[in-house]
């Protein structure tokens, strides 16, 4: 079959054209959400854990029926049985790598190794089982991406990254040159940060571009330039965000004691542990602040980037996401669930799950009411549950 | 008997998305699905109902494919009871605030309950059970990490070694307690003070500043003093305390980062801290009434421990404290008040004077 161009579609209609736009409805509420969860983390807790794979289900139905467009809500069908069966399976290795890491610290680092290269595929079996598990009007989602490809996109670049670095240092040491290693430590990590976003396209391209809803295969079109500037400029604002700050500081510093006084009091201040210590503190308090400002912008840029590049068939999304209205809910989230020892965690997550939807349209393109079905499959849960419990963030 | 409610809503088949409208009802319990070209009957285990909530959008599953949505809860749910339907009791309680915040206070009893009850006794049922191998592992790597830089090979010469390690097992023999040979592990500690402590898979290091400062305590008997501080390791060796802790730290690590971790690390890692530490308080006290029966079996006295203790005031962390300090610091020491275990061992051990 021939590639169309990106120009004019056969149907008439300008490729790119808006359509109908229809918007993403989250009908749930924090009060609901949190008389679910509570029942849910005492079940858990009275039955060992065992009920929190029925916990995950009921969860899940709630956020995915609470998700409506064009009228309907999505589905999810996990049976509790076969999460339970994947977490049990999960924690088992998780339990073997433990003791093995005790006993012998040569097997946990083969398990380590083991565990890296497994990586892909547990990203695979995952992806599969979200997948096949969620459905709107009845017709499933499904995942179509080989282990074949996940280890292309996934693994292919860290191996390249691993050898050129191993190379590098081999080289150095041969040559024994020492400049050369202390060249090589900073060209490491900033090569290594560098990596990040090729591999953040990868994984998005593998999701996205393998993902169908019923016979309707999803297309992904963001370019990995795209990722590349939204990693360079959260890396930007963080650094800004720690030079304000410690401006700011030395500002109100020089405002409250005068400029030569401080350099008196800094000149004479105790050398050693407690300046160290407080050096320390501000320097923690610097960062966790560039963190609280350039974690939702990297969410709210990467959430658009995704969803503004990614189709289902002819219907395009639109995000809208804002970067100050996240930030202002992340923050009195996070003033909210401290208050409250964590009491308001189930109002949090609704409010950001909810404004992270409302901000979703879809342009359709033609007719929602005639999308066909695909094959059904039963997939084993073990991907879904590892990637829970390594807390690897596979994200919608 | 009133002719059965209907309520309304689409019906997908499963293979296309194309909504067709509906009308629906229960026949006793079976639901019937009615369409302009067809009407489906399911009996009660053909359809599964949904869980009850506010505001999303009910489905009703049948059995060989196919979903029915309802367009109004509130009409499904009211065709439901009437049909005499049950829902599962954990929704139920879910839809009642009253339910729900009963819920909370049980959630709230039940951590409590656990962690003070459940988890210590699960632990020193399953702290014997750990493999011998992977105490002694956990043993080794200890010492192997204290002779890395905090401890340096014991100064005592080698025949005072003996004699301790002889008054040692003859101590432990009189009290009827399994010998343990080779326990005993000198070193001179200049990172960690006079002290002395139990590690996993049967090792008690014993520091030569803390023999010297047990030298200087009077007692009837030779030794006396340093005996009770073996006698209190001793303890928490037979008592597999070390991996009961560990066992418990770990429980308490995967508790608190499941219910608490989605705040943030902080939030998982201080409740754990704090619960670790007030175990190895709990185990201290454990160890300091083990020392006590055991001195007293063998004949000792507790006294010149006790002295001990006075002398060396609170070094095991690192800095001179006294009793009369506020009362939230215990929670951040390791060990109980010093007047807290004299009292302790003084009602558990035995007076021969």
């Amino acid at each position: 079959m021939d590639r169309l161009p990106d120009g004019p579609s056969p149907g008439g209609a300008p490729s790119g054209a808006a359509g109908r736009l229809r918007p993403m409805v989250f009908t749930g509420t924090g009060g609901e959400y949190f008389r679910i969860w509570i029942v849910n983390l005492l079940l858990s807790i009275l039955s060992l854990g065992v009920y929190s794979a029925w916990a995950k289900v009921r969860r899940q139905r709630y956020f995915h029926r609470n998700t409506r467009l064009a009228g309907s809500a999505f589905d999810y069908h996990a049976r509790p049985s076969a999460i339970l069966l994947g977490r049990i399976v999960a924690i088992g290795v998780l339990v073997v790598f433990v003791i093995a890491a005790e006993l012998e610290p040569l097997a946990a680092l083969a398990l380590l190794f083991a565990y890296l290269l497994a990586l892909p595929w547990i990203v695979h079996r995952a992806l599969r089982f979200r997948h096949a598990n969620t459905s709107w009007r009845g017709i499933r989602f499904g995942f179509l991406g080989t282990v074949g490809q996940a280890y292309r996109a996934l693994m292919l670049p860290v191996l390249a990254w691993i050898l050129l670095l191993g190379i590098a240092v081999a080289i150095a040491l041969w040559r024994e040159s020492e400049l050369m290693l202390a060249l090589l430590l900073p060209v490491a990590g900033i090569g290594s940060y560098a990596l990040l976003p090729l591999l953040h396209h990868r994984l998005k391209r593998y999701h996205h571009g393998n993902a169908c809803l019923g016979m309707l295969p999803a297309r992904f079109a963001a370019r990995v330039g795209s990722f590349y500037g939204v990693y360079l400029r959260s890396a930007l604002l963080a650094v800004a965000v720690v030079l304000g700050f410690f401006l700011l500081l030395a500002t109100v510093i020089v405002a409250i004691g005068g400029i030569g006084n401080a350099i008196e009091v800094a000149a004479s201040a105790p050398r050693g542990g407690p300046a160290l210590a407080g050096l320390g503190i501000l320097a923690a308090v610097g960062f966790w602040l560039a963190w609280m400002v350039v974690r939702p912008y990297f969410l709210v840029r990467t959430q658009n980037l995704v969803w503004n590049r990614t189709r289902i068939g002819p219907h395009r999304f639109v995000s809208r996401l804002k970067v100050h209205r996240l930030w202002a809910i992340r923050m009195s989230n996070l003033v909210l669930v401290m208050a409250t020892l964590g009491l308001f965690l189930p109002f949090a997550k609704v409010r950001i799950v909810h404004y992270r939807l409302q901000s979703v349209e879809v342009a359709v393109l033609g007719d929602l009411d005639r999308i066909v079905g695909g094959e059904r499959e039963q997939v084993a849960a073990f991907g879904e549950e590892a990637a829970d419990l390594f807390d690897l963030d596979i994200g919608i | 008997m009133t002719t059965p409610a209907v309520f309304f809503g689409r019906y997908f088949d499963g293979r296309i998305s194309t909504p067709v409208p509906v009308a629906m009802r229960f026949d006793a319990d079976i639901l019937v699905v009615v369409a302009p070209e067809f009407e489906r009957r399911a009996a009660r285990d053909h359809y599964r109902l949904p869980e009850r909530i506010e505001h999303g959008q009910p489905i009703i599953h049948l059995r060989g494919g196919g979903q029915v949505e309802a367009d109004d809860a509130g009409a499904l749910w009211r065709a439901a009871r009437d049909a005499g339907l049950r829902e599962n009791p954990a929704s139920l309680m879910s839809q009642r605030w009253s339910l729900a915040l009963l819920a909370l206070v049980l959630t709230i009893v039940s951590l409590y309950a656990g962690y003070r009850w459940v988890l210590p006794w699960a632990a020193s049922l399953a702290a014997p059970l750990v493999p011998a191998v992977i105490e002694r592992s956990l043993g080794r790597e200890a010492v192997a990490w204290l002779d890395d830089g905090l401890a340096e090979s014991s100064r005592l010469p080698e025949a005072r070694q003996e004699e301790i390690r002889s008054r040692f097992a003859s101590m432990l023999g009189r009290a009827g307690e399994e010998p343990v040979p080779d326990a005993l592990l000198f070193r001179s500690g200049t990172a960690i003070g006079a002290n002395a402590f139990a590690l996993p898979g049967g090792f008690i290091v014993v520091t030569d500043e803390i023999v010297l400062a047990a030298d200087e305590i009077e007692s009837a008997v030779a030794d006396e003093a340093l005996l009770g501080v073996l006698a209190h390791e001793y303890g928490h060796m037979s008592g597999h305390h070390l991996t009961r802790r560990l066992l418990k730290v770990s429980v308490l690590a995967v508790a608190a980062s499941a219910i608490w971790g989605d705040i943030g690390t902080l939030a998982a890692v201080v409740p754990t801290v704090l619960g670790g530490l007030d175990y190895t308080r709990e185990l201290e006290r454990d160890a300091d009434r083990e020392a006590a029966r055991i001195l007293g079996a063998a004949g000792l006295s507790v006294e010149p421990l006790i002295a001990l203790f006075e002398l060396l005031g609170d070094e095991e962390i690192g800095e001179a404290v006294s009793d009369d300090q506020a009362d939230w610091r215990r929670y951040l020491r390791t060990h109980p008040m010093t007047g807290e275990r004299i009292e302790l061992l003084r009602k558990n051990g035995v007076r021969l004077d």
